[in-house]
């Protein structure tokens, strides 16, 4: 990637809330998260302190290492070898990333509008859009961002306001008093934990017009994502009822299905669709493109663009070869723990133990920092 | 080098130009018997000041050389002494006079010739506001322009570009205001043209712009000095180019296809309204026939009942399928447009008389055709008047979403938008982004975009554009 | 390397369109459906759709009502064979997602439909916003061919009538969406709305064919349920009741005992509002009418000594539709009588509607549990399984406010004559 790249503040908090919102959008896992009833939105608030918590690390080395991608640090400070498996590692995170993204989009575009259609069909349609955005660039994603992102929000509080008939707030009472105390915070933590965007904004940091304000940046994207998802969350639950919202699938699509204004308003779950493919078009772009980056920087071998075909051919034939045998989403037992462990080691252990090797190795780090 | 004998300069001369019957060489002594060689082009001077204000003086008061720029009245005379500068000042329109025994030999400016007078700007046409257009004669272009700027900061810079053709061409900027990045790639990717013939500014727009596999077009073009002006005066940079009303301006950016001049003579409220309705023009002239089909053929179910009860029935019998039926309908609105534009105006009325009676009625009489495809398309072909600067890109990106319509529904839909859209604001010509202000934001240029504020509150230049002398006015309407 | 990934890209494209499109349907591949009628028949499902027969709009104006439509069936075990099995009689692919309605017939609610419809709620073109109407005592097909409305379409008319609820709220406009939510809810049972078969008074219009009888569809009254079992069916007014206490009335009218007191303001003082209880006592065959232009409930509920209080609070708004009776409305006493006769009438409604689900049914339709489960959460958790139980022993407090805040165009009924 060419260095004089340069993405704005605003741009990198679009892009981290369009990453954050798009399992909202879609599956809402918090949804089934225990205590899994009227409690949950209380969860979700709480789970930023954990999200925060489990960042934490992270944010002081991208905040050490101004002018490095995580790749790049993690080469420094675990040396060449064992920070070239790193890198490795985390090139691998991203594309399973992917691989699930595309998984999942592919499922939900076959069970909600396409159930004739081959797999590989969705998928090259998904992944030849996300293949040219890539060759376009960060600076093109970003911009991309300001466009989109903006347009899917706008498509979210649309969808909310005209579905406010259909929402009984009622469902949330009584507060706090079916789920106990630690329910709430198994929840949180598991909920906590999915904040794996955070590789993205570490992939990102040395981009940033304005470096000193990752801290901002964080804890902006953070907040406003969790009041998105939050809101989602609450008015599917609001208008499903706690226990269908359970059943759905997809409840914020059952959600928006149920829209009926005036008789004229309604079946515009289509709108929600398309808003939904958008956010995710742009999620998949951007671990596809982190990947490839990721892949080149570990290799220090030519740009990123040179991955990007031989990426996604391999999100291609894994993601089909993944669909044509087991519904995605009702593997979500096993998905989960994947997830939640390759998260927890690349968010935290990791970086946790990078940190601990930076203060022992500070002095002779600062001068590689400084060479630079 | 010339030589003393002036008719060997004259064999050389008629010999440089190959004998060219357009090539006068006049001799003739003067009074005092000094033989003299008068040379130009035929039509490229003003007969009536030769004779009057250079023969008549030359052949009874010329006594020697050194006189004559005292006898002369004509403001533009130049000794010069070398081939080449002769060739380029004939080839310019102006006279050369050789003296007997003269080591040098003069060029007088006596540069007249026929051309258009200055008219209303047909493709280009306005309500309120100047009606004046560029003309082909590129110092008449200079001069108007000239006359809406009257600053020393308005610079032109000119070029000789084309070996065969060697087209004058002048790049227009304000220097105060003029981003500077814009300008030093302006004049390199101009002094770097090497091609045979510039006939028309389109030409010089396909050598400097920036991606020239891009569907979009960075630079545009205009045949009013009023546009030209307010784009030079928000740090852009104009280029003119002998021998075509069409000046070009760089770079241009998305939001000015739906700006119109006449935006900012009329009050705000109207113009913002109007620019809502082309933005929205924009969006049906590129989407709508794609929508359509999307939705006719994958969400039945976003139709209302008793629309889609009426547009089931209008199907039925339609020997296509949707697809087939938008995209022929789109390439028959097309082929009409093409067939209209270059045909004289009475047969040209006649084809679009054939076209709606063939393509309205009897298609729709016969089965062949759904009526409410017609409408689509009818409505499709109006919105793209609306937005007449980017009607070759509506047209291309219409096609494209009409297959991706039909082939995957709003998936292809959503798809195919985002690849326009990125594409478009991946583009950067001249280093200037050109989803400018909306990608990457800016809160000044996001005055000027679809909500036009009124122009006193307009304080600064547009942000990326211009990056010194941001100040446009100060201190207006506040107490 | 970019030029051939370039044209890889292009030739991957190139592929997808020419290997056709897979999911597009042309609209004369498809047979809208707009209602759909479920019955149990011979062990199997019988499902009768209502599929539009489209034409141009021109025959479409001249067409019969009855050629607008075709009815097609299917039988299979599950209603997903029985859809599918219609494609062997009927050349048009069925289309639900345009489905208004749902038709239950009554055998195939009692014998477990929760068991059935899980298609509906699975398959991505129904929708989840379907009215669904039990035949009460009848069967779909018996409801399904009946045109007595303007609109000729079934599914739009029937659509139509449900949803005028707003206006009169003696029936329900439950959709499939609703009844889950409320199947899922401990503290609330489901209800769904009714469709019966009249016969019409017969009326001699030209046209009538002789000896022929003329039906008409009413969706009056509601069905209530213990989770999916049919429990039994509630008439209008007690549908109205059961709206008010769910607090889903948003106009509709009371008809109600007009007070006999003769008020006149000219010779005799106003009447105490001791005289007005056995004033509005009397036996009176004249009724006003109450038009409801706001309503409002709030319910509670209460522990007292172990058992349950049930209370209602009914605030309503309304303006005078109608009045009959020996009654002079210009006086602020009188229109306090009106009131609470009106009150009084809409109370004892609410009191009889609970206390007959309580005593016949014993299903909280009314969603009691929920507010239970709201104030007495802890208490909730032990009892909330037996809560149908608990609900029918309960005390009923009913309270009803009525504030006439128009009168109409005139002020003293119409057979009175003034200061008589």
């Amino acid at each position: 990637m060419k260095d004089n790249v340069r993405i704005s503040s605003y741009q990198a908090i679009l892009l981290i809330i369009a990453f954050r919102i798009v399992l909202a959008f879609s599956y809402q896992p918090a949804i089934n998260a225990p205590p899994g009833n009227q409690d949950n939105w209380i969860m979700i608030f709480l789970s930023t302190i954990y999200s925060i918590i489990l960042c934490v690390p992270m944010l002081i080395l991208s905040n050490k290492f101004r002018d490095f991608t995580l790749i790049e640090y993690m080469k420094l400070i675990y040396g060449r070898i064992l920070g070239k498996i790193i890198g490795f590692f985390y090139s691998m995170v991203f594309l399973l990333f992917t691989i699930i993204f595309v998984s999942i989009l592919v499922e939900i575009l076959d069970s909600t509008m396409f159930p004739e259609t081959p797999t590989w069909v969705t998928a090259s349609m998904m992944l030849i859009t996300c293949i040219y955005i890539s060759y376009k660039g960060l600076e093109s994603i970003g911009r991309g961002a300001e466009i989109f992102v903006p347009l899917i929000l706008v498509v979210i509080a649309v969808i909310i306001i005209l579905g406010i008939n259909v929402l009984d707030f009622g469902v949330f009472l009584p507060i706090l008093s079916d789920s106990s105390f630690k329910d709430i915070n198994i929840g949180a933590i598991e909920i906590g934990t999915k904040f794996v965007d955070i590789l993205i904004l570490a992939m990102l940091a040395p981009y940033l017009d304005k470096r000193e304000n990752l801290n901002k940046i964080f804890i902006k994207s953070l907040i406003y994502s969790i009041l998105i998802v939050v809101s989602m969350i609450i008015v599917s639950q609001a208008a499903l009822g706690i226990e269908q919202a359970k059943h759905a699938n997809f409840p914020f699509f059952t959600f928006a299905r149920l829209i009926n204004v005036f008789e004229i308003v309604h079946r515009i779950e289509s709108i929600y669709v398309v808003a939904w493919i958008t956010s995710n078009i742009g999620k998949i772009t951007g671990y596809l493109f982190f990947t490839t980056v990721s892949l080149g920087q570990t290799f220090r071998k030519g740009e990123n663009k040179v991955y990007i075909i031989p990426v996604s051919i391999i999100v291609f034939i894994s993601s089909v070869l993944i669909k044509d045998r087991r519904s995605i989403l009702a593997a979500k037992e096993p998905l989960n723990k994947i997830t939640l462990f390759i998260a927890l080691t690349s968010i935290f252990i990791i970086p946790m133990i990078a940190l601990i090797v930076y203060f022992f190795r500070r002095d002779r780090l600062k001068d590689k920092i400084s060479a630079k | 080098m010339i030589s003393k004998d002036i008719d060997k300069n004259k064999e050389r001369l008629i010999k440089e130009f190959n004998n060219t019957s357009d090539l006068v060489a006049y001799e003739f002594r003067t009074n005092s018997n000094l033989k003299i060689i008068i040379s130009y082009l035929e039509g490229f001077i003003d007969k009536n000041t030769l004779d009057r204000d250079v023969l008549k003086p030359v052949i009874t008061r010329l006594e020697s050389y050194n006189d004559l720029k005292k006898i002369i009245f004509v403001s533009g005379i130049k000794e010069i002494n070398t081939f080449e500068e002769i060739i380029e000042e004939i080839v310019s329109g102006s006279l050369i006079l050789f003296i007997q025994g003269c080591k040098e030999c003069f060029s007088i400016d006596l540069r007249h010739w026929e051309k258009r007078s200055i008219e209303e700007a047909d493709s280009e046409a306005v309500v309120r506001g100047p009606k004046e257009g560029f003309i082909e004669d590129i110092s008449t272009n200079k001069m108007l322009l000239r006359r809406k700027i009257r600053n020393p900061n308005l610079v032109f810079e000119n070029y000789i570009l084309g070996e065969q053709t060697e087209t004058e061409i002048s790049v227009a900027y304000i220097k105060n205001i003029v981003n500077e990045d814009v300008l030093d790639k302006v004049k390199k990717r101009v002094q770097d043209i090497n091609t045979d013939s510039i006939l028309e500014s389109g030409y010089i727009e396909s050598y400097i712009e920036d991606s020239p596999y891009n569907i979009v077009s960075t630079i545009s073009n205009t045949q009013k000095p009023d546009i030209v002006a307010g784009k030079i005066l928000e740090g852009r940079v104009a280029i003119f180019c002998d021998g075509t009303p069409h000046a070009l301006i760089i770079p241009r950016l998305f939001i000015e296809n739906i700006q119109v001049s006449e935006d900012y003579y009329s009050r705000i409220y109207i113009a913002t309204f109007l620019r809502m309705l082309r933005f929205f023009a924009l969006f049906l002239g590129i989407l709508l026939p794609g929508l359509y089909v999307a939705l006719q053929t994958f969400h039945q179910e976003m139709i209302p009942t008793v629309l889609l009860i009426t547009m089931a029935g209008a199907r039925e019998g339609v020997p296509l399928p949707s697809v087939l039926e938008a995209l022929l309908m789109t390439v028959m609105l097309e082929l009409i447009k093409e067939s209209g534009v270059r045909l004289p105006k009475a047969v040209g009325s006649a084809v679009s008389i054939v076209g709606a009676l063939v393509l309205g009625q009897a298609a729709v009489e016969g089965g062949i055709v759904s009526a409410p495809m017609v409408i689509v398309i009818a409505i499709t072909a109006i919105a793209e008047f609306a937005v007449p600067a980017l009607t070759e890109v509506m047209i291309l990106y219409r096609l494209f979403l009409i297959v991706l319509g039909g082939f995957m529904g709003l998936y292809g839909i959503t798809c195919g938008l985002v690849v326009i859209i990125i594409g478009a604001v991946s583009l950067d010509p001249f280093g200037i982004p050109y989803g400018y202000p909306i990608a990457p934001l800016d809160k000044t240029g996001l005055k000027d975009f679809i909500i036009r504020f009124p122009l006193w509150s307009m304080k600064k230049r547009p942000g990326y554009l211009v990056k010194k002398n941001r100040i446009r006015q100060r201190n207006v309407r506040k107490k | 390397m970019k030029k051939k990934s370039v044209l890889l890209i292009f030739i991957l494209c190139l592929t997808l369109i020419i290997t056709g499109c897979w999911n597009s349907r042309e609209l004369n591949t498809l047979g809208i459906a707009t209602v759909i009628g479920i019955d149990w028949e011979d062990e199997k499902i019988l499902v009768t759709i209502e599929v539009i027969n489209p034409r141009p709009v021109k025959a479409m104006l001249e067409a019969k009502p009855a050629d607008l439509v075709l009815y097609v069936q299917g039988r299979g075990d599950t209603i997903f064979g029985a859809l599918r099995n219609i494609s062997l009689k009927f050349d048009r692919r069925i289309f639900v997602s345009q489905n208004k309605i749902f038709i239950f017939g009554e055998e195939f609610v009692k014998k477990g439909f929760i068991n059935h419809i899980d298609v509906l709620q699975r398959d991505h073109e129904s929708r989840e916003t379907a009215y669904i109407l039990v035949a009460k005592e009848k069967k779909a097909t018996d409801i399904m061919g009946v045109h007595e409305a303007v609109e000729e379409i079934l599914g739009m008319y029937m659509e139509d009538i449900i949803e005028n609820k707003k206006f009169n709220p003696k029936g329900v406009d439950v959709n499939l969406s609703e009844y889950l939510k409320y199947y899922y809810d401990s503290g609330r049972q489901p209800i769904l709305g009714v469709v019966d078969r009249k016969e019409k008074n017969a009326i001699k219009k030209a046209d009538t064919h002789e000896g022929k009888k003329e039906y008409e569809l009413v969706v009056e009254g509601c069905s209530i349920f213990n989770k999916e079992k049919l429990s039994g069916y509630l008439n209008g007014e007690e549908t109205r009741a059961l709206n008010f206490v769910r607090n889903e009335v948003k106009g509709g009218e009371i008809e109600f005992p007009t007070p006999v007191k003769n008020v006149d303001h000219y010779s005799t003082p106003t009447p105490s509002i001791k005289d007005s209880s056995s004033a509005i006592n009397t036996p009176n065959r004249s009724k006003s009418v109450l038009e409801i232009i706001k309503s409002k409930t709030k319910s509670d509920v209460e522990i007292k000594n172990g058992k349950f209080i049930l209370k209602t609070k009914v605030k309503m708004r309304g303006m005078l539709g109608d009045v009959s009776g020996d009654i002079d409305i210009s006086n602020e006493e009188t229109i306090k009588l009106i009131e609470e006769s009106c009150s009084k009438q809409v109370k004892e409604e609410i009191e009889n509607s609970i206390k007959k689900v309580q005593k016949n049914y014993k299903t909280d339709v009314f969603g009691f549990g929920t507010l239970v489960h709201r104030k007495y959460p802890k208490e909730w958790r032990r009892i909330s399984s037996d809560w149908n139980n608990i609900f029918s022993q309960a005390d009923v407090q009913v309270e009803v406010e009525t504030n006439i805040i128009r009168t109409g165009l005139v002020n003293t009924s119409t057979n009175k004559i003034k200061g008589e």
